[in-house]
């Protein structure tokens, strides 16, 4: 199954009668790390709160691993503790005034004894380096620090995917690649990740897949390098097109690349060939982590 | 929020939470049965010491937290020591007031001196655990001591939602004041009412959020988490009853002599 997880013309109105989702349909690959891509609005928080059951669609269905998902209690509990979901406010999901108790939460919910929590806990601090904020108040930590500890807190219930909304936001670049370096490194675990954000740059050079929402609809999604080269579906969704393929476009255009060569998967793909603009072609190695421009 | 950032910050954190409360409530006990200036001194000296010394609490900021309920404290110790009676007999000064004298008796006055120092004793017991013991050591005790887990969920929630309470009261505030809030009574009433919606309807929409991220990590009806873990220490255990039994013998002694 090369899909953890799909949505099959998925409908959501909230109470009021608002339309939030209008018959979404699309596929996370497994293993991967898939951007979900949109303007303020487009819906993808509310897109998000269905992918671990907290909200259940009005119609169409949520499919995890081929199955679909029903709405009973068990599987709930099962859902939850397979797709662990960071809220995109940390101050939100922090309910406790001490570290170690806020990330322990979800493992006493799964039956874990103190003894085994304890061991668990220490070891996520560990994996994040957040060892020394064990002990300090939860409202005492800065932002960064406060995402980390809320990250912590779905890591450590050991979820086959990660659902982290606008990850990047309200930090600074310092604080916001340390966030996105501790993502690889569960993708390299085998984590699948999933992220919302507005930020085409972040997405283009980091991930593997992208999906465009817009008014509650799905644009379009597929690879990066398709997808964000289509001017008009970005402009549909209110996006600039990511850095680097627009220079590349232009210097395209200008004649100073030839135009047969694929654009650059990474900032760092793209500096290698300004380097050597002579066409050589660059090793098509796993796109790493290329920072937030 | 000073005092908790004391508690976090306190050398004796790492003690046992059950130790800290014990002293503070058997001191307290012993200084309310007992009733004598000598007992009460002894305790409020005691204690400030601890609190300055291990407790490296710094002295002007041990005072300053002092002087907020003194005042309190003098209000009430002066309306006791001042007595209203028909004569000047047995009153050591007295003003007239018509056909009454008010002032002081040597009985009345006593009164006020027990009460302050009793007062000030409990306040130092009180603050000493206010300052060594943070919130969720408290929440532990009573845990421990059987209190309800509801009560105490609660507890821990209010607790936290505090700090996130006054910090976005404080930025609203400053918000309306940029734009020329709190500028005169009615304004002032004006910013205050829209400040009062805006916390209601922000912490309604908060509340909600937090409990389905509660729900996306398992919340099936308990906010169950790790207890923190303290060892006893028969020292400190033999400390506390020692000194209080040195506090009862202070007390007969007096008698005695």
């Amino acid at each position: 199954m090369a899909y953890i997880i799909e949505t099959r013309n998925l409908h959501f109105h909230y109470n009021d009668g608002t339309c939030a989702l209008h018959g979404i349909n699309l596929v996370i690959p497994r293993h991967g790390k898939t951007a979900v891509l949109g303007p303020n609005g487009a819906g993808k928080s509310t897109l998000f709160l269905h992918f671990n059951g907290l909200l259940q669609p009005s119609s169409g269905s949520l499919v995890y691993c081929g199955e679909t998902v029903s709405y009973q209690r068990s599987r709930l509990k099962q859902l939850r503790q397979q797709v662990g979901l960071v809220f995109p406010n940390p101050d939100t999901q922090l309910f406790s005034a001490s570290v170690a108790q806020d990330i322990s939460f979800g493992l006493l919910n799964l039956g874990y004894s103190q003894s085994q929590a304890r061991r668990q806990v220490d070891e996520v601090a560990h994996q994040l380096g957040i060892e020394e904020l064990l002990g300090k108040p939860t409202h005492f930590l800065s932002t960064g620090q406060k995402k980390l500890v809320a990250l912590a807190g779905v890591l450590v219930m050991n979820p086959e995917v990660i659902v982290c909304d606008e990850p990047t936001a309200g930090l600074d670049h310092v604080n916001a690649r340390i966030l996105l370096q501790v993502l690889d490194q569960l993708h390299q675990q085998g984590t699948t990740l999933i992220i919302s954000t507005h930020d085409v740059d972040l997405a283009y050079g980091w991930t593997s897949h992208v999906i465009l929402i817009s008014g509650g609809q799905v644009l379009s999604q597929g690879h990066p390098q398709q997808v964000l080269a289509d001017t008009s579906l970005l402009k549909a969704s209110s996006l600039d097109k990511p850095w680097i393929l627009e220079s590349w476009e232009s210097l395209q255009k200008s004649g100073q690349i030839s135009s047969e060569l694929p654009p650059p998967a990474s900032r760092e793909e793209y500096f290698q060939t300004l380097a050597s603009p002579t066409g050589k072609h660059y090793d098509n190695k796993v796109i790493s982590f290329s920072g937030n421009r | 929020m000073g005092i908790d950032q004391y508690a976090y910050a306190s050398p004796l954190r790492s003690v046992h939470p059950g130790e800290k409360a014990l002293l503070t409530l058997l001191t307290l006990l012993v200084v309310l049965g007992l009733d004598s200036i000598r007992v009460s001194g002894l305790v409020f000296i005691s204690i400030s010491l601890l609190l300055l010394g291990p407790g490296r609490v710094a002295g002007r900021i041990y005072l300053g937290l002092l002087l907020i309920p003194l005042v309190f404290l003098l209000l009430g110790c002066v309306t006791i020591a001042v007595t209203i009676q028909p004569g000047p007999a047995g009153l050591l000064a007295s003003l007239p007031a018509g056909p009454y004298r008010i002032g002081l008796s040597p009985s009345s006055l006593q009164a006020s001196v027990i009460l302050f120092w009793r007062c000030l004793a409990c306040v130092a017991c009180m603050y000493f655990l206010a300052l060594t013991t943070p919130v969720t050591q408290i929440v532990f005790i009573l845990k421990r001591l059987r209190l309800p887990w509801v009560l105490a969920d609660v507890m821990s929630l209010i607790y936290y939602a505090i700090f996130d309470f006054l910090a976005a009261a404080a930025e609203i505030g400053r918000a309306q004041k940029s734009r020329c809030g709190y500028d005169g009574f009615k304004a002032s009433l004006r910013s205050l009412a829209a400040l009062s919606f805006q916390m209601f309807s922000k912490f309604l929409h908060q509340s909600d959020q937090t409990y389905d991220a509660l729900l996306a990590r398992g919340f099936s009806g308990s906010l169950a988490v790790l207890d923190e873990e303290f060892a006893w220490r028969r020292r400190n255990l033999a400390a506390i009853i020692g000194f209080n039994l040195v506090l009862v013998m202070a007390k007969n002694v007096g008698v005695a002599g």
